[in-house]
């Protein structure tokens, strides 16, 4: 599988543990277009959803309805808190759920004991944000050339 | 009161309770006496300015304690004033044990203080806070529930790879995207199974007819 290497002294260490491939441009919805939205599987189901993958949303982000969905995988909701986006601010409960990141091109997957926002003020996609789920990741976005070739290196930070 | 002044507060605002630890006399460092302001939260503002219109009262609250502090800088400054005002502050009694009902009120600001500091998004903060909490309050559930939705996320590399085909549905998508526009779609390694104006909707019928195992979701546009 392809790999990414960090130079440690005289020695390269692979840091990547999985490749995946991700969609760029993805249409969500009326008039929302994902710049970047990766594979993922929400709680310890065999289903995966599309999430965008967004290193400046503060919390990953999960809609009322597909919490419902996963009420079993979610750990109990705490206080209610408001939370400031783009989109203004929306309030919800700050709950935990794994979340795993598919490697579909080598490597293995990764599990993520993360913390996602849970809310009903939230019509958009998934979102894998910073606290909580992408603060302890390694990754890096390959472009590629062509369309399609979009691909994600991810890996435990620090390893 | 002997010359050696620390602050021991949680530094997260300009304004916030403040706490006054003062060497007392000839015990130094095995005996530091904690002076909680009256006038609280300590407003950093008032201290810091040149002509403070009113004395701050103080009073002996009890044995000193160390909490982590953010801004260094902030604290040696506030420090030195607050060295530089201390002889005209005037004592009052010293504090009787708390009531129940005081301790409640306690707890209670401080989750409201979590509940700011993840609010405005300092959320390192409010992990030092609750941790410090943590080291200095009995358990709570709220304390408790609090950390487990702010512990740093724990990743695992995992044994194996379950695939998510997003190859073979990005091509089926890339035909059909247009027919189902506005609606959730679900694919399995290239083939629809399913859609639905609504994500759970759509989810449930697929677990009714044992089509859920290996499913992508995903929302057209």
């Amino acid at each position: 599988m392809p790999q990414l290497f960090l130079q440690n002294a005289q020695a390269y260490v692979a840091w990547s543990s999985g490749v995946a491939r991700y969609l760029t441009d993805y249409a969500f919805g009326n008039n929302r277009i994902l710049p970047v939205a990766i594979l993922c599987r929400l709680g310890n189901g065999n289903f995966t959803d599309t999430a965008l993958f967004d290193t400046a949303a503060p919390w990953s982000v999960l809609r009322e309805d597909m919490a419902q969905t996963l009420e079993e995988e979610l750990g109990e909701p705490g206080e209610l808190i408001s939370v400031k986006t783009h989109m203004g601010p929306i309030k919800g409960y700050l709950r935990t759920l794994d979340i795993h990141l598919l490697a579909d091109l080598g490597g293995t997957d990764i599990k993520v004991e993360s913390t996602v926002l849970v809310t009903g003020d939230w019509s958009g996609p998934t979102v894998l944000g910073f606290h909580g789920f992408l603060e302890k990741l390694r990754f890096a976005l390959d472009p590629g050339v062509a369309e399609g070739e979009e691909i994600i290196y991810f890996g435990p930070a620090g390893a | 009161m002997n010359a050696v002044i620390g602050l021991s507060s949680t530094l997260g605002s300009r304004r916030a309770r403040g706490f006054l630890a003062v060497n007392s006399a000839a015990t130094a460092s095995q005996a530091l006496t904690t002076f909680d302001f009256i006038r609280q939260p300590l407003d950093f503002n008032y201290l810091l300015s040149p002509e403070p219109p009113v004395v701050p009262t103080w009073q002996k609250t009890g044995v000193g304690t160390q909490a982590p502090v953010q801004y260094i800088a902030d604290l040696i400054f506030i420090t030195k004033k607050l060295y530089d005002t201390l002889t005209p502050l005037r004592e009052i009694e010293p504090l009787r044990a708390p009531s129940a009902t005081n301790i409640a009120l306690n707890a209670r600001d401080k989750m409201l203080e979590i509940k700011r500091l993840v609010e405005s998004g300092r959320i390192r903060e409010a992990r030092r806070y609750l941790l410090g909490l943590r080291t200095s309050m009995e358990q709570d559930p709220e304390i408790d529930l609090w950390s487990r939705v702010l512990s740093e996320p724990k990743v695992t590399v995992e044994p194996r790879a379950t695939g998510g085909a997003l190859g073979e549905n990005s091509a089926w998508l890339k035909q059909h995207a247009r027919e189902y526009q506005g609606l959730w779609v679900a694919l399995k390694q290239g083939v629809f199974l399913g859609s639905h104006e609504n994500r759970a909707e759509l989810h449930r019928a697929l677990e009714k007819v044992g089509k859920i195992s290996g499913a992508m979701f995903v929302r057209l546009g």
